[in-house]
């Protein structure tokens, strides 16, 4: 075999008391597409950013036979620059001092048109929908023609679609020479794409395999380090009416809410499937009392009126696993027992008094961290300080503790791990045991697929369609979802 | 706990980095200008009354100053506050006929709500029309200003007085002495035990819980319940309220009148105290403390090694600078 | 958490101390054979004042240089400086301690109660306190002599007071002037007003002008800072004249200031430090008139050509009259309204 394009031997490095990756080689040669797997807190994504530069390892050695590019998880786009701004930042072609526009429109023409990835250049970044930012941020690296390309979870914000065609775009790359390191939890992604398979565990190497030669299984369990948990078993339910929606209204342009009518009942799952950007994030903030809507939403046949605050909406027991958990649900300077508390800080017996009971707030963390194998399992630990998927543990088990009558959830298992996925899945199938309503509102098929019992499809603001569970049909649905 | 020792360090750096340039500057040793700064500070036991004189003064307004900070409100109107707070306490200190057990606690109460008038009307404006409370506070801090020269040189002005001032408080107005021979009040000890509430209040009691969420997390304490605006209103309430407490005990303590003059930007300089207080309100006496020392030593230092005392204002305006600065890049950063 | 500050600001503190023990003694006091010490707090006009603060620090360095003093002065920005910068300098026991201005009045008083081993001295007002020396001046007296030069200058037979506060003591200036007028001009239109404070020079520009339009075109200004106001309004206005106070201010506009009233505050410092340094703690209340060369008018350095030698020759045979109690220039408005111009005999 040639010489790899990245050869990485030895790799260490430690955060205060953690080794975050302990003793990793791995090669990625050009033209590969390799998987680097692994739960949350794997060392992955740090195992990524030693490849790139941008951590310097404890040691180990690091060879690459060309540039290094990385697209990052969370975007690093300029908003308020334009598509060209950003994809030439700090290389932007010059006539004298100036910059010379025009040849710099060109450059990024024809970048994209060669790489197939269709972008207008003079577009300002903050109006694009995330799947063409996400090509912008591919050709902000491809500018620099990387002989290594590192992908950090890139599809987590993605449509199926647009998954699809960003793959596509991958495998053209590699079939060029470019040797591709994708970091990604979806299996799907590196059963579909990828040549070989690298998986990480606690900072460790634990299993490569030859992708054509393996399965999905096998790359869970060596991720999972055992079985993969279930999914929690549907128990029948007794259905009562719950959540009634009539007619809602809210926004406008692009991503606005125009008219839904639908029924959540008491120990139901219901989903809904749809691409960003179709007015679910309004429908989730109506429900939640943050945005004004006309319309009715009845919850037990009690009015929700538009003015009507998030708080009366807790006090009746409606609870949002909200979209954005870094800024609508945590306090990320805050530890674990106080954000937990966050949201019943007024309701007996965690309120004694004006007071906060300090032991019930106790009690309360130490529940969601058991219920919820929240790592480390230690009520003192800063939010944001805690890997993606240990912070979405802390949302969802805040939302479920007692007993909500109402759960919408959010993207609920987004950017997060096999293990949290499915204990998160299985929570919400308890809480519907129970006699939970729960709205699940997902861009990711699969998980509405194995939680819901009724789904809708979501397209430019309205529904498209309903399915029951046993009358779900993949095809259509995706047809549905971009407007077929 | 490592922000607070490092802004602790950085604002140490800057005071005596700074201080000790300027001063060569001025050709003086440093050794000799910090020297007799710490002595006229500390150097006796009068001194030290008179430092913590100062640290008292800094402390009222510190305190408010954290309290809003800790809603994310930035309020920059608490030398405002101290005026109104003081005038009020001038004004109704002559006019009410009342005993000393009655009158102190009544005027003291009276000034903490003039001041807390003032911040509510920022916080209002915040809370109705969205309004910024970094210039809704500053432009009251003139607004207070012009009010109560207008209605000291006017309307309640001391017939044959030299300057803008009520008459003398009556002695039952006036709050005692705590150390024999020094103007240090039992303000002090008000200021201290203001501290201690305050700190249970952020950590312990609901509405401590809720202010704190709206000003680290506001999206996500709104979706908790909390009603942002009525956080941002009462906070900033409170907040005036605290300063114009610490103007009326000026008044009240110290002067024994109102004059317009009462503050020496002691509104200003509670800023620096807060942050190099880490907002925390018992670091927060540390830190009064630490710029009631360069408040009162700034004086002998004047005096005795000749460096002008504007270096102390210097340095002052520097740490709020180097704090806010930082707080506000780090703030950014995260956002 | 706690543990992490303190230490920051004991090793402040320990680093403090430090300094004190390598840096500090205490200078010996006049009593201990050392120099006389000798401390000035100004008031929130503060120095280059070109006034009064200014004429008290003329006599604090006099001291300094004739008789070898140690001085230390303090600038108040704001009212709430007077007692701490009044206190510091008692602490640092200083031998005499001056508090230019009767605003310090009550913070005399009161930081003289507490400091009973310390001197003081007042200027402007009178504290009743065995360790404190009050100087006052008869500005009645020397306003006087101003208003008669303003008389003489007049062309349209109206001139001006424009006063800092309306208060007992500029009453005095504004008493004297109006009696010092009529004593030349019995008929002439004397028109008074009052700027509101003594550190504001853009209302001493502006009402100047206000009083200049109205037809004066002679005003004399006793209103500390805000004077300057008025004297950069008098620069524009050909044949208008304005009368300094306090310090010689005749050199801030050459031929613009008729004169100025001259208040020898520096007289009255030096005087004290000069007891001071025999060891003859001050006390009691001096007070200083033209006799004293305490008052008085400056030489009309620049303005010859409108003070005539004849003119001149007035002006000293009035302040001969004053001396020697012919003629008693009135202090309050009450005196001014009985006041009758006495015949000028030669």
């Amino acid at each position: 075999m040639a010489e790899p394009a990245l050869r990485l031997r030895g790799i260490c490095k430690r955060f205060g008391a953690v080794n975050a990756v302990d003793g990793v080689d791995l090669d990625v040669f050009a033209g590969e597409i390799h998987a680097l797997v692994g739960e949350n807190g794997a060392g992955k994504s740090t195992l990524a950013a030693i490849a790139y530069g941008a951590v310097r390892p404890d040691a180990g050695t690091i060879e690459a036979g060309g540039t290094v590019g990385l697209v990052h998880q969370h975007f690093q786009l300029i908003e308020r620059l334009r598509v060209w701004e950003n994809i030439l930042l700090g290389r932007e072609p010059r006539a004298g001092l100036r910059i010379d526009r025009v040849r710099a429109r060109a450059i990024v023409r024809e970048l994209s048109e060669r790489h197939g990835l269709a972008v207008d250049p003079d577009a300002l970044v903050e109006t694009l929908p995330i799947g063409i930012k996400q090509r912008i941020e591919l050709l902000r690296e491809l500018v620099r023609e990387p002989a290594v390309l590192l992908l950090d979870e890139p599809t987590a914000a993605l449509a199926p679609s647009e998954i699809d065609a960003f793959f596509l775009n991958v495998k053209a790359l590699a079939a060029r020479g470019t040797a591709v390191l994708i970091v990604t939890h979806k299996l799907a992604e590196v059963m579909g794409y990828s040549a070989r398979v690298t998986v990480m565990r606690s900072g460790k190497l634990v299993a490569r395999f030859a992708t054509a030669d393996t399965s999905a299984d096998a790359i869970a369990r060596a991720m999972v380090g055992g079985e993969v948990p279930a999914l929690a078993a549907r128990a029948p339910t007794q259905l009562a009416p719950r959540l009634t929606v009539r007619d809602l209204r809210s926004g406008a342009g692009a991503g606005a809410l125009g008219g839904v009518t639908f029924d959540v009942a008491a120990g139901e799952i219901v989903g809904i499937a749809g691409i960003e950007g179709n007015g679910q994030t309004l429908l989730a903030d109506a429900i939640a009392g943050v945005v004004p809507y006309t319309g009715e939403i009845a919850l037990d046949g009690r009015p929700l009126p538009s003015g009507m605050g998030p708080a009366q909406r807790l006090e009746s027991g409606i609870r949002i696993i909200p979209q954005d958990r870094r800024h609508e649900a945590l306090v990320l300077d805050w530890n674990i027992v106080d954000n937990v508390a966050l949201g019943r800080q007024r309701d007996p017996p965690l309120r004694s008094g004006a007071v906060i009971d300090r032991a019930v707030a106790q009690r309360y963390a130490a529940d969601v961290i058991e219920r919820f194998d929240v790592r480390p399992p230690n009520p003192q630990a800063i939010a944001g300080a805690l890997s993606g998927g240990n912070q979405q543990k802390i949302v969802v088990g805040r939302a479920l503790a007692g007993t909500p009558r109402l759960v919408v959830a959010y993207q609920p298992t987004r950017g997060i791990d096999i293990g949290a996925a499915t204990l998160v899945g299985s929570r919400l199938i308890e809480a519907r045991n129970a006699g939970a309503a729960v709205l699940l509102i997902s861009f990711e098929l699969d998980e509405i697929f194995a939680l819901a019992d009724r789904v809708y499809v979501m397209y430019a603001g309205r529904f498209a369609a309903e399915f029951a569970r046993s009358a779900i049909d993949r095809g259509r649905i995706g047809a549905l979802m971009a407007g077929g | 706990m490592q922000r607070t020792v490092r802004d602790a360090l950085i604002a140490v750096a800057v005071v005596f980095g700074v201080g000790s340039l300027a001063m060569l500057l001025a050709h003086v040793s440093p050794i000799n200008g910090f020297g007799a700064l710490l002595d006229g500070a500390l150097g006796n036991p009068s001194e030290v009354a008179e430092t913590l004189l100062q640290t008292t003064a800094l402390l009222f307004p510190a305190l408010g100053v954290a309290l809003a900070f800790r809603a994310g409100l930035f309020n920059i109107g608490a030398e405002g506050q101290i005026v109104l707070g003081g005038m009020t306490a001038g004004i109704l200190g002559v006019a009410l006929p009342l005993p000393g057990l009655l009158l102190i606690p009544i005027v003291l109460l009276a000034g903490a709500a003039a001041g807390g008038l003032w911040g509510g009307l920022a916080g209002f404006l915040k809370a109705r029309f969205g309004a910024n409370e970094v210039i809704a506070t500053l432009m009251l801090n003139t607004i207070a200003l012009l009010l109560a020269t207008y209605l000291i040189g006017g309307p309640f002005k001391q017939p044959g007085a030299g300057a803008a001032e009520t008459p003398p408080l009556p002695a039952a107005a006036w709050l005692p002495v705590i150390i024999p021979n020094t103007r240090l009040s039992i303000s002090f000890i008000l200021a201290l035990a203001l501290a201690a509430t305050l700190w249970y209040v952020f950590r312990r009691t609901v509405f401590g819980y809720e202010l704190r969420a709206a000003g680290d997390a506001p999206e996500a304490a709104r979706r908790a319940g909390i009603d942002l605006g009525r956080t941002a209103f009462t906070a900033l309430a409170l907040s005036g309220a605290i300063a114009g407490l610490g103007g009326a005990t000026i008044v009240m303590g110290v002067l024994h009148r109102f004059n317009t003059g009462l503050s020496p930007g002691y509104g200003f300089i509670a800023i620096a105290v807060a942050l190099v207080g880490n907002l925390e309100p018992l670091f927060i006496i540390f830190a009064a403390f630490g710029f009631g020392i360069l408040q009162s030593g700034a004086i002998a230092m004047q005096a005795e090694a000749n460096v002008p005392r504007d270096v102390v204002t210097l340095v002052e305006g520097l740490v709020i600078i180097a704090l806010a600065g930082r707080r506000f890049i780090v703030e950014r950063r995260t956002a | 958490m706690v543990r992490g500050l303190r230490p920051v600001y004991a090793a402040l503190i320990l680093a403090g101390s430090a300094v004190l023990l390598a840096a500090c003694s205490h200078a010996k006091s006049i009593a201990d054979g050392g120099p006389a010490r000798l401390g000035m707090v100004t008031d929130v006009g503060g120095l280059g004042d070109r006034s009064f603060n200014d004429s008290a620090y003329r006599g604090l360095l006099a001291a300094k240089d004739n008789l070898h003093a140690d001085v230390a002065v303090l600038q108040s920005k704001s009212a709430s400086d007077y007692q701490p910068n009044l206190t510091v300098l008692a602490n640092k026991e200083y031998d005499l301690i001056f508090a230019i201005g009767f605003l310090m009045a009550k913070d005399v008083n009161e930081v003289a109660t507490r400091y009973p081993a310390r001197h003081f001295a007042i200027i402007d007002a009178v504290v009743d306190q065995p360790n404190v020396a009050s100087v006052t001046f008869k500005e009645e007296d020397g306003s006087f002599l101003a208003g008669a030069a303003a008389a003489m200058a007049s062309k349209t037979h109206q001139v001006a007071f424009l006063g800092g506060v309306d208060i007992p003591l500029l009453r005095k200036f504004e008493a004297g002037f109006a009696a010092g007028a009529r004593e030349i001009d019995p008929t002439i239109k004397v028109a008074v007003k009052y700027t509101g404070s003594f550190d504001d020079a853009a209302a001493g520009k502006e009402l100047s002008g206000v009083l200049f339009d109205q037809g004066a075109d002679v005003v004399f200004v006793a209103a500390g800072k805000a004077g300057i106001g008025a004297i950069d309004q008098v620069k524009t206005r050909p044949g208008d004249y304005v009368i300094g106070v306090d310090s010689d201010q005749d050199a801030l506009a050459p031929g613009k200031v008729l004169t100025s009233m001259i208040k020898r505050v520096d007289v009255g410092v030096f005087r004290l430090a000069q007891e001071t340094v025999a060891q003859k703690l001050p006390s009691g209340h001096l007070v200083l008139g033209l006799k004293e060369d305490g008052v008085g008018l400056t030489a009309f350095q620049y303005t010859k050509n409108v003070m005539t030698p004849d003119r001149i020759a007035t002006i000293k045979r009035l302040r001969a009259m004053i001396i020697a109690g012919t003629i008693k220039p009135p202090s309050t408005r009450e005196e001014l309204a009985q006041f009758k111009p006495v015949p000028l005999g030669r």
